[in-house]
């Protein structure tokens, strides 16, 4: 599922605000990583704890049948970690793209694309950010909560800065396309297997 | 020309969807045309059951077809009509519409929309594998349930409820994870309950509508004389839209019992024991939703 | 409409082509046609989209099966796969390159991912049959052919995602994937037995003497396989013994794959870091894709696309299987540079609807689109597990395309198939789920 491409092991010794500004984005996305990482564990722990009650219970019947928001609270683990391991997964070069136009022999059409979808990406994911952070004050202020009386500004405030971290991986990255650095980071994150 | 969006998380197909279709028809007809309703069945517009009510408010579409319940995540008012053994027949609910409806209208008021119609769904029933003769039989029998009011109130009687989604059921039941389920008829016979279980107790634990909305500010922008036609529209066909639940009840019942299945009234003796048991069910919920108490006992000093 | 339409595709792929990333480009698609026909408030109505689609319960097994993939390629599976089946496979005609087939089969019964199977199967049989002087095209392309089997046989993340877009139970897509998934990988079987019969030469001839084992040998290698049982028991088991849902059976299935490599000493905090980042990474490449997809889906059906797409195809009144034929022939061409979860996200709110208008079931169309994205793996420039084998054999993208060509011909007969008899498919779910 996934191919590292255009990227470069030994990065550009760039320096001045661009690369401390990329610096910050990269040490921002790790964090959102592990965190996400702590979520995909959590809910793989949910689930498990939820599948031994419905067995177990049945056996031994003191025993509650289930979390009973196990359906819920997994669900939000998996779009919090979604969004928070964006951040690094883009900067891994890992965001899935049509590769074709991005590997043109011709380097000036190749940084024109990257900075293109860096703009965009950098648009679409910050203004995501800005409407995903008024929702959250939204449901705050209406005091709304789910099912199981959880409210529900927590998760949305996650995912908001989930949002936020690849927001600001899509920034740095547009100034360093700008800048001529170089946009992807092979040694972020994990050596994958290839899913 | 007015083009409004309708949107419904039921499947294409349930009587609830049909209905607004019909609503729709009848308003195209009533208004010469001016004002057209499309309905999207099976959340296609990308809304869930409660996140409707939020999405009529800010205009996010223009009318939806609400579970009015599913909202308490709002306001625990909306769950007023889930008062558990309160009603037990639709005779009953539409004399307690009489009181509810009212604080219902006000409430969708706050919420920047209206109420056209509302239509419950049909009675609530327990399906069970077992011939339950006492209120000792349902004990510890794992039942499913949609929601945390249905779950709480099996649980109260005795039974280990469950939520679970409705895609799960089935690999559930025929793998007898849950050995019952707590639902209306209609969804009885989607589910093909005869294929696992075998018997169907008419609980009537609990009720529940749903209220097709509009935004006010798109109301508003519709013409006295075409709204004047819908809301004559939505007045005349409510009573039919009734009569399609209760007769889909009947109809979902008579299907399950050529299936095989058994409708075993309750006996005076379990009616009576859960009688017992609905006290402090009820208790409970008001205790969770304590607007709706005057609510219920102007309607019980009606009776 | 017209208007509403180019501007999907427009804008769909004009940001495709200028290379923004597949799920901001339907981001930017959706958010784009939300602004230009709809009077809807954006600002207020994706937020809702994104917590609405991110936290959708369905998708849960997702995350899971891929969190499986990680633990499942630091195991010794593939080993142990090849010496409990090598004894067998030596009897028939073919001999060990059966090994890549049966391998691929049952490895898919654990692993919800196409390149996943190839990687792990491919891992050890490619060194073992070139060594022993096996036809290498048959070889390679064999792994290629039936490494796409990840995919069709269940579990499936191409299914779980399908299930979520299209709405239809997870379940039923599993089970209808099992009939197809065994007949595809017996039609490989059956290739590479003519194949191999026509032209003996192609199997060194010092492998006849694989005909010769002690029977008892033969059957102690069968404990190698007791790894892969207990897993596809984990999971296959857990869910059609009633034990668990699709996502819980996921679930059992990391504990089961964790429990393996624990076992074989496989296990350390550098693993551990890698395995739960790897899950990280390919869980937000799919999320983003879908949450893409999903929001677009939701603005199409708003803008009425879909029912305009189905009315017209209805009126043209076409013949299904030459509908069918078409689709196949779009999807060969979009496989070539797209991969295949962006190739679902992208078409089916389009597709969907058109298929069902023209009488197609829900399941079946699920297991059609499972085969193109099959397909699409093993077809260049973009193909993942050419990626995988090249990593493997040092290969070049054109050899292996060409040994795989065959492969290729028997998937899309195999969908023509399904398509003159769709009962192939919905059958088996029918009678065990009704
Ligand atoms: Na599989
Ligand atoms: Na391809």
């Amino acid at each position: 599922m996934i191919e590292k491409f255009n990227g470069s092991k030994d990065l550009h010794k760039s320096v001045g605000l661009p690369a401390a500004l990329q610096r910050a984005a990269d040490v921002v996305s790790l964090i959102g990583a592990w965190i996400a990482g702590l979520c995909i564990v959590a809910l793989t722990l949910l689930v498990l704890v939820d599948t031994a009650l419905a067995s177990l219970s049945r056996i031994l019947p003191f025993l509650p049948n289930g979390t009973h928001i196990g359906w819920e609270y997994s669900a939000y683990f998996m779009g919090s970690a979604f969004l928070l391991g964006s951040g690094m997964t883009l900067r891994a070069g890992l965001q899935l793209r049509v590769e074709l136009t991005m590997s043109s022999k011709r380097q000036w059409l190749t940084r024109m694309f990257e900075t293109f979808s860096s703009l965009l990406g950098t648009v679409i994911s910050t203004s995501l950010t800005i409407w995903l952070f008024n929702f959250t004050m939204r449901t705050y202020g209406y005091g709304e909560v789910s099912d199981s009386f959880t409210p529900l500004w927590i998760p949305q405030a996650v995912l908001t800065l989930g949002a936020g971290v690849l927001a600001f991986q899509m920034i740095a990255r547009l100034v360093t396309s700008l800048t001529g650095g170089t946009v992807n980071n092979l040694d972020l994150g994990a050596a994958s297997a290839i899913e | 020309e007015t083009k409004l969006r309708l949107s419904d998380v039921l499947p294409e197909g349930n009587f609830q969807v049909e209905n607004a279709k019909v609503f729709a028809d009848a308003v195209a007809k009533a208004t010469d045309g001016e004002v057209t309703i499309t309905v999207n069945a099976a959340g296609s517009l990308g809304f869930k059951g409660p996140d409707q009510l939020g999405a009529v408010r800010d205009g996010l579409v223009d009318m939806a077809d609400i579970n009015i319940s599913q909202q308490v995540g709002l306001n625990p008012l909306f769950g007023a009509e889930g008062v558990p053994f309160l009603v037990s027949s639709m005779d009953e609910l539409k004399d307690y519409h009489a009181f509810l409806r009212p604080e219902f209208e006000k409430l969708a008021e706050q919420y920047n929309q209206k109420i056209l119609y509302m239509v419950p769904s049909p009675a609530q029933y327990v399906y069970l594998k077992v011939e339950v003769e006492d209120i000792d039989g349902f004990k510890g029998i794992p039942v499913r349930g949609a929601d945390k009011n249905t779950v709480d109130i099996v649980t109260a009687v005795g039974m280990a409820g469950v939520v679970m989604p409705w895609g799960e059921l089935l690999p559930a039941l025929a793998s007898g994870r849950v050995d019952g389920v707590a639902t209306s008829a209609t969804s009885g016979v989607d589910g093909k309950f005869w294929e696992f279980l075998d018997y169907i107790y008419p609980t009537n634990h609990t009720w529940g509508s749903n209220a097709v909305t509009i935004n006010l500010d798109t109301w508003n922008s519709i013409s006295d004389e075409d709204r004047a036609a819908i809301e004559a529209v939505a007045a005349d066909l409510e009573p039919t839209f009734w009569d399609v639940s209760r007769q889909g009840d009947l109809d979902s019942i008579k299907t399950m019992s050529e299936n095989g299945m058994t409708l075993v009234p309750l006996s005076d003796e379990l009616l009576g024991e859960i009688a017992e048991k609905a006290a402090s069910v009820q208790e409970a919920f008001f205790e969770r939703v304590p607007a709706a108490l005057p609510i219920v006992d102007a309607y019980k000093a009606s009776k | 409409m017209g208007a509403i339409v180019s501007s999907l595709f427009g804008l769909l792929f004009g940001t495709l082509a200028s290379g923004a990333w597949i799920g901001i480009s339907l981001l930017t698609t959706a958010i784009g046609l939300a602004l230009l026909f709809t009077g809807i408030p954006v600002d207020k109505l994706f937020p809702q989209y994104v917590f609405n689609i991110l936290t959708t319960p369905d998708l849960v097994a997702l995350p899971l099966f891929i969190l499986m993939g990680e633990f499942l390629f630091r195991t010794r599976l593939s080993e142990s796969l090849f010496s409990g089946l090598a004894p067998w496979a030596g009897l028939l005609p073919g001999r060990l390159l059966h090994v890549n087939i049966v391998g691929c089969s049952i490895f898919a019964a654990i692993s919800g991912s196409s390149a996943a199977t190839t990687q792990v199967v491919g891992r050890m049989t490619l060194k073992e049959l070139l060594k022993r002087g096996y036809d290498p095209e048959l070889a390679i392309g064999g792994l290629a052919g039936a490494g796409t089997l990840g995919f069709l046989i269940p579990p499936s993340t191409v299914m779980i995602m399908y299930g979520v877009l299209a709405n239809e139970s997870v379940l039923r897509l599993f089970t209808a994937g099992f009939i197809p998934g065994i007949l595809l990988s017996l039609t490989f079987a059956a290739y590479i037995m003519i194949r191999t019969t026509l032209k003996p030469s192609l199997i060194p001839e010092s492998e006849r003497a694989l005909r010769h084992m002690p029977l008892r040998k033969r059957f102690a290698a069968l404990k190698e396989l007791a790894p892969a049982l207990f897993l596809i028991l984990c999971v296959l088991g857990s869910m059609y013994g009633g034990l668990a849902t699709p996502s819980e059976a996921a679930a059992l299935g990391v504990l089961g794959a964790f429990l393996v490599s624990w076992s074989q000493g496989s296990i350390s905090l550098k693993v551990l870091r890698d395995v739960v980042l790897g899950a990280v990474q390919t869980c937000s490449v799919m999320g983003i894709i879908i949450l893409g997809a999903s929001v677009l889906g939701n603005i199409t059906s708003t803008l009425g696309i879909p029912a305009a797409v189905a009315n017209v195809v209805t009126a043209m009144d076409l013949q299904p299987i030459l509908l069918i034929i078409a689709l196949i022939a779009l999807y060969l061409v979009l496989g070539t540079v797209l991969e295949g979860f962006s190739m679902i996200a992208t078409t089916l709110p389009v597709v969907l609807p058109l298929v069902e208008a023209a009488g197609f079931d829900k399941v079946w169309f699920g297991i059609f689109m499972v085969l193109v994205v099959e397909m699409a793996q093993i077809t260049p420039p973009v193909a993942f597990n050419f990626a995988v084998i090249q990593n493997i054999t040092g290969r070049s993208t054109a050899y292996i395309a060409r040994v795989t060509f065959p492969f290729l011909v028997i998937m899309i007969l195999f969908v023509i198939l399904l398509a003159m008899f769709p009962g192939i498919v919905t059958f088996f779910p029918d009678m065990i789920l009704g």
